[in-house]
């Protein structure tokens, strides 16, 4: 489906930058899957905190402030 | 120096409102109230309210059609990449086409990237870190992401490039860190993004120790050869077309090209490496230089050669479309079997128009061509 | 308001259908009957809408979530003008004829006022009376003054007078001290009204089994047996236990859990003798999702059949036992046995090897049947409509949603237990069989659409005001509101700035539309709840004011905010600032939509003359439109014409040649015989086909296209059938039996081979007819010939919901039933003259040796080979076993997902005479939606193509799966890339594919989400 391939070229773009495409997540969730939705995202950022802040941020950008890393 | 003043004491006075610019004009004939000759006499009278906040500022191609007309010779293109920076400031900003994505890239690339794009290389040839010559690549890896849904490779032009170099003995460096040259930047009105690129650039080539910089893309060429001395300094290296070092050094490389089938060519001069840098004669050389090929040549070549229809990767548009259709026509006109472009851009628009029309001309980049019609050992 | 379209006289009638009970089925029935021109009155004895629908978790065979379906249903129910809904009423009594009927309601009292409700729960937080919660199967408690669940329609809360301290002993009251809106009502009275209707449609629905009435399974003594629809209050995330499955008695999880089928159907010892049609595959479902859940609980199904007789059901089936490992046990259970210890359950049940195993199960589910709702047997009675031997309401021959009464139809469960797509099309057909006979009262009593001027606001600054909303506790619970204003009104452009209490209730409308003129407000922000709930409200309040209605913006900080944040108030607080920035960015660059409109051509288009097909004209006709008629051979009648009894005694072959003539007949029908549909064009309501004989080829406008094609018989290659004169289908049976009577006395021994092209790795599907059709001819041969001796080898034996009686029938006259499996299946071969079929009964686990005089095989229903061809002419979807693809298996059955195209009979999957026939009043139905306008308006939020910016390269065309966008020839002779508004449903596709930025979409254009997330 279209989705899949511009998703797909963009990672391409992405590793061509040199930036890490874990940055990028792609999943179908249905309006029904609440739990999914949150656990997708609470994993995603869990992942992204690790990764650390994206290097090619400069103080120019609005800061989207990622929540304070919980102990669970 | 503000070039703003520069410009408007020097060029547009100089304006005799004689009509031939807006007569060359390729976007003129298509978009009817597009008119270099009614931009320039907008500015002389300080009526700049209607440019600064249309859209017409930004269909302009800056071709330079006009400018190799013009009487007086006004650098039209250099006057309308003025006024877009001040545009810019002012919030007026273009239509971006394929959703801004080679612009973000170029923006992103003014930071602290850390790029793997040189895959390709080294599974086409030979290149190093350090050298004497430097083939600066500029932005064909990601066209060839981009482009795929046009079903084109634009890296094939780098693999070739990089055949041909390396048949000729030269291992030329090949960096992950290049940055776009600028080019749309500059054109964008965006002359911070531009001075960024051009400064980062300028290390990448300085680390690598190299001489000599070769480009096969003429707008990195020009915008090297021509902008960044305006803006960065003189270059502490020398700046070369692809088509002149190969014409130079090819002959005595023993290289030897066999004959095709496909042996009846017709060139199409960009405009970044016609009209603006000069180029017309070493890509033609090449070409001539093939056994048993014929080169014909279009109605409007050299200096007359019609543009692209599209300029960085902004305001494509139906005009754009009905610029390229004639160009293809012409193309079939000439009754040559192939299209050559030397220019990364004029093959990716040129191939998109043809590809909704009946035309059974193929386009083929000059650097694919040779390197297609090399003798297989 | 009404307005009589008409200058006759009197004896006119009534132009409404008054539908009662609102489950699935009546709803359907309900937005059909509206959709096509009438006033609908719908009527329900509970305080709000949904049945039973609303409270399943999932849906079997897609796994869908039951309430995400109904959902936008209801909405669109709640929001319908030409529909009234009428719950908390009682119905009386009914008299009059059709066309002419006089209705009379009690709208019972609620105690509460719906003008003044608005559901904030105060009062049921502070009610101190708690009550077992019939919606939750009495899972939790509910408080005495309710709503079933916070999305309820009508959103109005009931006080329970049963259970209410103040309705049962005269003190509390405190349900009304909290009450900020004075809503309470205690003295509140009943109301009679009568109402004038054209038709009656009964839609009551069903009730459940009482399981306590099989004792030995202990429900009711024992903590840890519950019943499936308690289990699916459970598995529901909205339910008592937020989805987590728990055992009653200690709350701890379960690791084994047993469904036991078939508790209280199939039981003649309890008088309830059919099949409740939909526990198999619900069982199924529930064991599905219990794996999905969790792979360390496991499920096993004590089943006696397994009834996977709809369409996709099969699939589920095998799917549930490979990929989710749930596990079936051919053995149903004489009783549970509790052990006091643990309150696990012990269950015993026989192996085929004869031997008894026991097993202890953690919890154990009943899959109960489903009974007529009382109150609709009871309104039955009273207004004179017979009832069938099960109790359920009796449906003429051919014709399930007829009753015996004129003027009255009947639909979903309280016709018979029926899964929720036999519903849906059972509630269409009602309600093209009622309006049938209300034709000529079209439109007679519809609202009319007021007009209402617009401020043009193109030369204005945005002047944004912004509505924070408290929504009760739901949000200012969670979230500074106060804050979230005062925030709001520091960012540039906006104007007005406040918070109010609920932003949806009357009187705070009122009060947005007097800032609106005040500060003229030219774009309008509220913060509060999901744009599902009250968006159109909000855009209707725009319009009254005024405003162009697409100048709004809901920010969602409720559902998005304080409902899933709640223990971070503050953080809440500061997403709920940055979401309403969000908001304000957007509000600052929308611009006013206008909807446009086509005119409709008013005809339908039929492909397929035969049961369908005819009965779909016919009821095209009757409704007062034209219809032409396509059928590809020189006879119409198709199948039917030689299916000459059912097992109920009704006879297709001679209904059909009746049909055959009305149709022929009518006045308003175009038949063409030997032509085909070449080519279709157009969109929804304005299509251009090519009709092509052999005279030619021409063309016609229509409106609606029908697709009736048909179906089938299989013509095995296995079982020696065409290589042995005595083995043949069941049609080729019925025929002998009917046209040679006197040869058919002669069989002794006959044996009947199920399934034969059905239930294949190939093939998986279940041809649906051939169980009952064994028994049908069974039955018919033992008329002839009594002591025939008659074998019927089955898988599954099939005879759903009121067939199951023909099934105990047959057994009781003698006829033998052998189970065979799919890895072992019968053989025949020759035997002197005659046949010998040798099958391994699993039962018994040994091989049965039946000699036979006929083998009749029950050959499977193939789609036509010609619907592939249509297919693709149409551009229609077929299914992966060739029939036709519907938009949607439960909730959209007889229509196509492209706009304007309908289905129906054999052409959609296996199915019965008169399910056909239902199916195609059904499609009709549906189609009416379109037809009974003259015109119809085009979304406004649709995709917009910049002429200049397009380069006509085809992108678009290519991205569109509604076929919306096309590269055209525009009037200057350039190509562009053209939209058709009818078909454009807005989502946005084209935009990603457009690489100009020509295409964009209106109200979703990138600079209005860009700047959403760049400020």
């Amino acid at each position: 489906m279209r989705c899949k391939k511009v998703i797909e070229e963009t990672r391409e773009i992405l590793r061509l930058l040199g930036i890490d495409e874990r940055r990028l997540r792609l999943k179908w969730i249905s309006a029904s899957e609440g739990m999914v939705f949150a656990e997708e995202i609470h994993d995603f950022v869990q992942q992204l905190q690790t990764l650390g802040l994206n290097p090619l941020k400069t103080d120019a950008d609005p800061i989207l402030d990622l929540p304070e890393k919980k102990s669970s | 120096m503000d070039p703003l003043k520069h410009l408007t004491q020097k060029q547009i006075d100089y304006c005799m409102e004689c009509g031939l610019c807006t007569g060359s004009c390729p976007v003129s004939r298509e978009l009817s109230n597009f008119s270099p000759r009614q931009m320039i006499k907008q500015v002389l009278l300080d009526l700049e309210s209607d440019l600064m906040n249309g859209r017409e500022i930004w269909a302009c191609l800056s071709c330079a059609a006009c400018s190799e007309r013009c009487p007086v010779e006004i650098d039209f293109p250099e006057f309308i990449s003025a006024r877009r920076q001040q545009a810019r400031d002012a919030g007026n900003v273009p239509q971006e086409s394929h959703h801004g994505v080679l612009q973000t890239i170029a923006g992103l690339q003014t930071r602290e990237v850390n790029q793997q794009r040189t895959y390709w290389a080294r599974e086409a040839g030979v290149f190093a870190d350090t050298g004497d010559v430097f083939y600066f690549v500029g932005c064909l890896p990601f066209f060839d992401v981009t482009f795929r849904y046009l079903n084109l490779s634009p890296l094939d032009t780098a693999r070739s490039v990089l055949t041909l170099l390396n048949k000729m003995g030269v291992e030329p460096v090949i960096s992950d860190h290049e940055r776009c040259c600028g080019h749309d930047a500059l054109w964008c009105g965006d002359h911070s993004t531009f001075r960024r690129l051009a400064e980062l650039n300028l290390e990448v080539i300085r680390s690598s120790g190299a001489k000599t910089v070769v480009f096969s893309c003429p707008e990195g060429y020009v915008t090297f050869k021509k902008y960044y001395p305006q803006h960065v300094g003189e270059l502490p290296f020398e700046v070369l077309h692809m088509t002149e070092f190969l014409s130079r050094e090819l002959p005595n490389a023993g290289v030897s090209f066999q004959s095709s089938s496909n042996r009846t060519v017709t060139y199409h001069d960009p405009c970044r490496l016609g009209r603006l840098a000069g180029v017309y004669d070493p890509p033609r050389q090449l070409l001539e230089s093939l056994p048993d090929t014929v080169l014909v040549e279009m109605e409007r070549n050299r200096q007359y050669a019609l543009c692209c229809g599209t300029s960085a990767w902004m305001e494509c548009s139906s005009c754009s479309k009905a610029i390229q259709v004639e160009r293809i026509e012409e193309a079939g006109q000439t009754g040559a079997q192939t299209l050559i472009t030397a220019c990364p851009k004029c093959q990716i628009h040129l191939s998109c128009a043809r590809s909704a029309m009946d035309s059974d001309i193929e386009i083929i980049d000059l650097y694919a061509y040779l390197a297609m019609r090399l003798t297989t050992e | 308001m009404t307005q009589k379209t008409r200058l006759t006289a009197q004896a006119e009638k009534t132009g409404s259908v008054t539908v009662i009970g609102s489950g699935i089925a009546g709803i359907q029935a309900a937005l059909d009957v509206a959709s096509s021109g009438f006033r609908v009155h719908l009527v329900e004895e509970k305080a709000n809408v949904g049945g039973v629908m609303a409270q399943l978790d999932k849906t079997f065979p897609t796994n869908d979530c039951s309430s995400c379906m109904m959902g936008p249903k209801i909405a669109k129910l709640a929001t319908h003008p030409d529909i009234e809904i009428l719950a908390y009423t009682d119905v009386l009594g009914l008299n009059g004829e059709p066309g002419r009927f006089q209705v009379t309601l009690k709208k019972k009292a609620r105690a509460v006022d719906p003008q003044k409700c608005v559901a904030c729960n105060i009062c049921a937080e502070k009610c101190p009376q708690k009550v077992p919660d019939p919606f939750n199967m009495h899972l939790q408690p509910r408080k005495a003054i309710y709503i079933p669940y916070p999305q309820a329609v009508p959103l109005v809360y009931t006080i329970d007078k049963e259970h209410c301290i103040y309705f049962k002993k005269g003190k509390c009251r405190v349900c009304e001290k909290v009450c900020n809106n004075k809503a309470i009502l205690f003295d509140q009275e009943d109301e009679i009204i009568t109402l004038e209707t054209g038709a009656l449609i009964l839609a009551g629905g069903l009730e459940l089994f009482d399981a306590r009435r099989k004792q030995e399974y202990g429900y009711g003594r024992w903590p840890n047996v519950i019943t499936s629809l308690q289990y699916e209050r459970m598995l529901s995330a909205a339910g008592p236990f937020r989805g987590r499955i728990q055992r009653l008695s200690d709350g701890q999880r379960p690791g084994r859990i047993a469904w036991i089928q078939c508790v209280g159907s199939r039981d003649s010892h309890l008088g309830n003798d059919y099949c409740s049609s939909v526990c198999c595959m619900s069982a199924t479902k529930q064991a599905m999702i219990t794996r999905e859940h969790s792979l360390d609980i496991d499920t096993t199904i004590f089943f006696i059949d397994m009834r996977a007789h709809g369409k996709g059901f099969d699939r589920f089936y095998e799917r549930s036992a490979s990929d989710n490992t749930v596990r079936y046990v051919r053995s149903l259970i004489s009783r549970v046995v509790p052990n006091p210890e643990d309150d696990s359950l012990c269950i015993t049940y026989c192996e085929p090897d004869r031997s008894l195993r026991d097993e202890t199960y953690d919890m154990v589910v009943l899959s109960v049947g489903l009974c007529p709702n009382p109150s609709t047997v009871q309104l039955a009675k009273v207004i004179g409509v017979p009832l069938n031997e099960q109790g359920f309401i009796a449906s003429q021959p051919l014709d399930i949603v007829a009753t015996a009464k004129p003027g009255v139809y009947v639909c979903g469960g309280a016709q018979g237990p029926k899964d929720i797509p036999d519903s849906v099309q059972q509630g269409s057909s009602a309600a093209a069989q009622a309006t049938a006979v209300l034709a000529d009262s079209r439109g007679s009593l519809v609202a009319v659409p007021r007009s209402l001027p617009q401020r043009d606001v193109s030369a204005e600054a945005p002047s944004i005001g912004v509505f924070v909303c408290h929504c009760g506790v739901n949000i200012a619970g969670v979230v500074d509101v106060e804050a979230v204003a005062d925030f709001a009104r520091k960012l540039s452009n906006v104007t007005y700035a406040t918070h109010c209490m609920f932003a949806c209730s009357t009187d705070q409308l009122r009060e947005m539309q007097q800032a609106i003129s005040d500060h003229q407000l030219n774009r309008v922000v509220v913060a509060s709840c999901t744009p599902r709930t009250h968006e159109p409200i909000f855009r209707k309040t725009l319009q009254e004011a005024g405003l162009n209605p697409y100048l709004f913006e809901l920010a969602n900080i409720r559902e998005h905010d304080s409902w899933v944040h709640q223990a971070e108030p503050e953080a809440a607080t500061q997403k709920a600032k940055e979401l309403v920035r969000m908001s304000v960015s957007r509000a600052r660059l929308l611009e006013p939509l206008y909807e446009g409109s086509y005119e409709v051509v008013q005809s339908a288009l039929v492909i397929g003359g035969g049961l369908a097909g005819l009965s779909a004209a016919l009821s095209f006709a009757q409704q007062g439109f034209e219809a032409t008629l396509v059928e590809r051979t020189a006879e119409l009648g198709g199948n039917a014409r030689t299916l000459a009894y059912t097992e109920d005694g009704s006879s297709p072959a001679r209904y059909v040649q009746d049909l055959i003539e009305e149709v022929e007949n009518q006045p308003l029908i175009t038949v063409c015989k030997e032509a085909q549909v070449t080519s279709t064009v157009g969109s929804c309501g304005d299509f251009t086909s090519q009709i092509a004989d052999k005279n030619g080829s021409r063309s016609i406008s229509h409106g609606v296209v029908v697709v009736a094609t048909g179906g089938q018989e299989y013509k095995p290659t296995e079982y020696l059938y065409g290589r042995h004169p005595r083995v043949v289908t069941q049609k080729e049976f019925e025929d002998l039996l009917q046209a040679a009577p006197e040869k058919a006395k002669q069989l002794q021994h006959v044996t009947m081979i199920q399934c034969v092209g059905s239930r294949e790795p190939e093939f998986l599907y279940c041809s649906r007819v051939c169980c009952t059709a064994a028994v049908k001819n069974s039955l018919q041969l033992k008329t002839i010939n009594p002591d025939a001796q008659i074998s019927v080898l089955y898988r599954d034996i099939r005879t759903f919901g009121f067939k199951e009686t023909a099934y105990l029938q047959a057994r009781r006259q003698g006829v033998r039933f052998y189970r065979f499996e799919l890895d072992r299946k019968p053989e025949v071969t020759r035997h002197a003259d005659t046949l010998l079929v040798s099958v391994f009964d699993a039962q018994l686990q040994t091989t049965v040796q039946l000699p036979s005089d006929l083998v009749v095989l029950s050959a499977a229903i193939r789609p036509r080979p010609e619907s592939r061809e249509l297919a693709e002419t149409l551009r229609l979807p077929l299914d992966e076993d060739g029939f036709f693809m519907e938009a949607h298996p439960k909730l959209r059955p007889l229509d196509f997902a492209a706009p304007g195209f309908f289905l129906c009979g054999l052409a959609q999957g296996p199915k019965f005479a008169d399910e056909s026939i239902s199916q195609a009043r059904g499609a009709v139905s549906r189609a009416l939606a379109v037809l009974s306008r003259k015109k119809i308006a085009t979304d406004s939020m649709i995709n917009r193509v910049d002429a200049q910016l397009c380069r006509a390269c085809g992108e678009c065309e290519k991205a569109c799966c509604f076929e919306a966008i096309k590269v055209k020839q525009v009037d200057s002779g350039r190509q562009q890339a053209v939209v058709t508004a009818a078909q454009c449903t807005g989502c946005g596709v084209c935009n990603v594919a457009c690489p100009t930025g020509a295409a964009s979409l209106a109200h979703y254009k990138d600079e209005q989400i860009n700047r959403m997330i760049e400020d």
